[in-house]
């Protein structure tokens, strides 16, 4: 959006010959002024130069192309709840069936894809459907980019083949831990993944199947890297926290049990945390996944989860110190 | 693992760091807007079998 705009609108208008459509929406997220800013640039460029609007390139075919910016609701990245949004209500998802395959935006057929898969588009239809497979694996063609973040000497971006082993991303492209400290821990798939990996994991390759087959979820691919000195049960409270932030409300499961799981969180990290609390967030937990309407209710579990799982020993620390045992 | 063994296999990205990549001469000095050239030019069917044929997958939302 903000480096090659016009791939990502060039995707989507073959996108939308393809199936027929004469109008096209990115939905941009409220915080990334300058993503729109860039986009709206390119759909101005495009619109001039005759690529968009009637008659493109002089097919015979009309396209119009709609910017719209958010509010800044992380819950709009739920496709239904975005189209909610576009329609001009509440960011809130919508009951499927009718999925929006045939009952979309403005109750029309609707195609909805991330940005990334759109601008795979204009290079398949160059080189090939062949061309394409070439990379990564039979399940997940092509390439991914992942995003580094966390405790990583070099954190950003990287566009490799799915399949590249997590060690070659964390170790390689991102330079390892940060301050040569040890890994404790990885999202395979951002704040997602539904489950955090060890270090025994590094050598799980980063396609959808192998993913899976590990435990988690691949997700948006972004990696965030824990060091050894890093408090899991501060960091599952600030994921929680956020989940609490996001929900946007309409299922009673998802927006009380990640206020439920915030509090008994914050009661570990000051000191009133109880062994018995560490069942009573998994209990919330089980409340929540497959209670709500969307995923995010679903995802919301865990970093409770996959912390009371993977670091049970760091919560009772919480309670034996009397409060977080870490310094950093 | 040494990190100069490592490339990034750029498809995507490839334009990243192209001074104009993100404006529309930069993009089209480059095969920009080839690709929606080649589609219009067939009937609707036939680019949608060639991405159906090779799926860049869904990537989820969330």
């Amino acid at each position: 959006m903000e480096r090659d705009p016009h791939q990502l609108i060039e995707g989507m208008a073959v996108g939308a010959y393809a199936i027929g459509s004469t109008e096209m929406y990115i939905f941009c997220r409220g915080e990334f002024a300058y993503a729109a800013r860039q986009l709206e640039r390119a759909a101005a460029e495009a619109y001039e130069a005759g690529i968009l609007g009637k008659n493109i390139m002089g097919s015979g075919y009309d396209l119009d192309l709609i910017i719209h910016r958010g509010a800044g609701a992380y819950i709009c990245g739920e496709e239904t709840a975005l189209l909610e949004a576009i329609e001009g209500r509440r960011g809130q998802p919508r009951l499927r069936p009718p999925f929006p395959a045939t009952h979309g935006l403005f109750s029309k057929p609707t195609v909805v894809n991330n940005v990334e898969t759109f601008a795979c588009v204009p290079h398949i239809i160059t080189n090939g459907a062949d061309w394409f497979k070439g990379f990564g694996t039979e399940k997940s063609p092509g390439t991914k980019m992942f995003c580094l973040s966390g405790d990583v000497e070099r954190p950003g971006n990287y566009e490799v083949p799915f399949g590249t082993p997590a060690r070659d991303l964390i170790e390689g492209f991102a330079g390892g831990v940060k301050g040569g400290k040890k890994l404790k821990a990885f999202t395979p798939g951002g704040a997602s993944s539904t489950q955090f990996f060890g270090p025994d994991k590094l050598d799980t390759n980063m396609d959808w199947e192998s993913v899976m087959a590990a435990g988690s979820l691949l997700g948006t691919g972004a990696i965030i890297v824990f060091a050894e000195d890093v408090c899991m049960v501060r960091a599952a409270l600030r994921y929680t926290r956020f989940y609490a932030h996001e929900s946007c409300g309409k299922c009673t499961p998802c927006r009380e049990g990640t206020y439920w799981m915030v509090n008994t969180l914050e009661r570990f990290e000051n000191g009133q945390g109880r062994e018995e609390d560490i069942a009573i967030m998994n209990d919330v937990a089980g409340n929540i996944i497959g209670r709500s309407f969307c995923a995010l209710g679903d995802f919301s579990i865990a970093p409770v989860t996959s912390t009371t799982k993977l670091f049970a020993d760091e919560y009772r620390q919480h309670i034996a110190k009397g409060g977080c045992p870490f310094d950093r | 693992m040494s990190t100069s063994t490592l490339q990034e296999t750029k498809v995507v990205t490839q334009r990243f760091d192209a001074p104009d990549g993100a404006r529309l001469d930069g993009y089209r000095r480059t095969g920009g807007y080839e690709a929606l050239r080649k589609a219009l030019s067939t009937r609707a069917p036939s680019s949608a079998t060639q991405t159906k044929a090779s799926p860049a997958r869904s990537k989820t939302a969330s």
